[in-house]
């Protein structure tokens, strides 16, 4: 679920005064997913409506940030420009940039998003090999 | 690939007026599930192979927090390091030791459980952190069990405990490591606490 659409839903459930089963199941799930952490397994009678609360604070806060689509992965940060990022503080302009400086660096991604198909002119496979060899600077060797 | 190791001391053995040794670890630690690390994506340093500077986890995968109270937190780990013989190099152990001091269905389920078979890597923070160093911090992290795994050596629960006031004790160990120690650096101490953080599930 997108923040955007997790908060809206999490602003209705604001307004709610109890939960259903599976909206509590929800909210566990969310809770863990989004804050990485599990719900406190008291008999606490607020602690779905704190969990909202502070779900719904952290979906505002990312949601004005808009969803990264540029995640790196845990345990890994990048030098890039005099700075250090890791997925807490990279955004997406920059982690563009970085991976068109160092391509190979996409490992250290655990989500890109998958890039716009450029429109291909067709090259005749032809054309770049067949070289008359006397007029070869230097051959080139095809991989096996 | 190297198949004729190097064991030619490469520095003098003498103290550091500007780093002076310092004894123990930080009371926070972080413990991550040996399996959730990427160990495709681990990348060394390449001058130092002590040296690790990117330990990716898996995709969703987290560490999780120890933190252990008192004046001397982790009291009990130490390394050993065994002999050479004959046939093989020499190997080092380590122990990491914990208390937890906690006992519930959710302690039990959650962590005394996954123990019982689990490995681990631990991340201990030194006090000892080489800050005067050109490579600023780079003695700040260490990881343990990296190689073989930390596993369940010595555990119980003692319910007159003046030590952990009725919790847990746990000592988990590596045996076997080719390396007496692997430090985390990702470059500067504010990179690899930032790097730390993310293992932490804080990002």
């Amino acid at each position: 679920m997108a923040l955007a659409e997790l908060y809206t839903t999490l602003r209705e459930l604001y307004g709610l005064t109890a939960y259903t089963a599976s909206q509590k199941v929800a909210i566990r799930r969310w809770y863990a997913e989004h804050l990485g952490k599990s719900l406190p397994r008291c008999n606490c009678h607020n602690k779905y409506h704190d969990a909202v609360i502070e779900l719904s604070i952290y979906a505002k806060k990312r949601q004005n940030m808009q969803d990264p689509k540029y995640i790196m992965r845990r345990g890994v940060v990048i030098h890039f420009k005099d700075e250090v990022y890791s997925r807490a503080n990279i955004t997406d302009d920059i982690a563009r940039a970085y991976l068109a400086a160092f391509p190979a660096a996409a490992k250290k991604f655990e989500s890109i998003p998958e890039v716009e198909p450029e429109v291909e002119t067709e090259v005749e496979p032809e054309a770049e090999t067949e070289v008359e060899p006397e007029k070869k600077g230097k051959t080139t060797k095809k991989k096996k | 690939m190297a198949t004729t190791c190097d064991f030619l001391i490469a520095q003098g053995i003498e103290r550091d007026c500007l780093d002076p040794m310092v004894q123990g670890v930080e009371a926070d630690g972080i413990i991550i599930n040996r399996a959730d690390i990427d160990f495709a994506n681990v990348e060394f340093d390449e001058e130092n192979p002590n040296i690790i500077s990117a330990l990716p986890l898996l995709s969703s995968k987290v560490g999780y927090t120890v933190y252990q109270a008192g004046s001397q937190p982790y009291s009990g780990s130490a390394k050993t390091i065994e002999a050479p013989t004959a046939t093989l190099d020499g190997m080092v152990t380590s122990a990491v030791a914990m208390k937890i001091p906690n006992n519930s269905p959710d302690v039990s389920a959650n962590i005394i459980d996954k123990m019982l078979g689990g490995e681990f890597v631990v991340i201990l923070k030194n006090k000892h952190k080489n800050l005067r160093s050109t490579s600023s911090g780079f003695s700040a992290y260490e990881i343990y069990g990296f190689y073989n795994g930390l596993r369940l050596s010595e555990g119980g629960r003692e319910l007159y405990s003046d030590d952990t006031n009725g919790g847990w004790t746990v000592t988990l160990t590596e045996t076997k490591a080719p390396k007496s120690a692997l430090f985390l650096y990702a470059g500067s101490l504010t990179a690899t606490d930032a790097l730390v953080n993310t293992l932490l599930g804080n990002a």
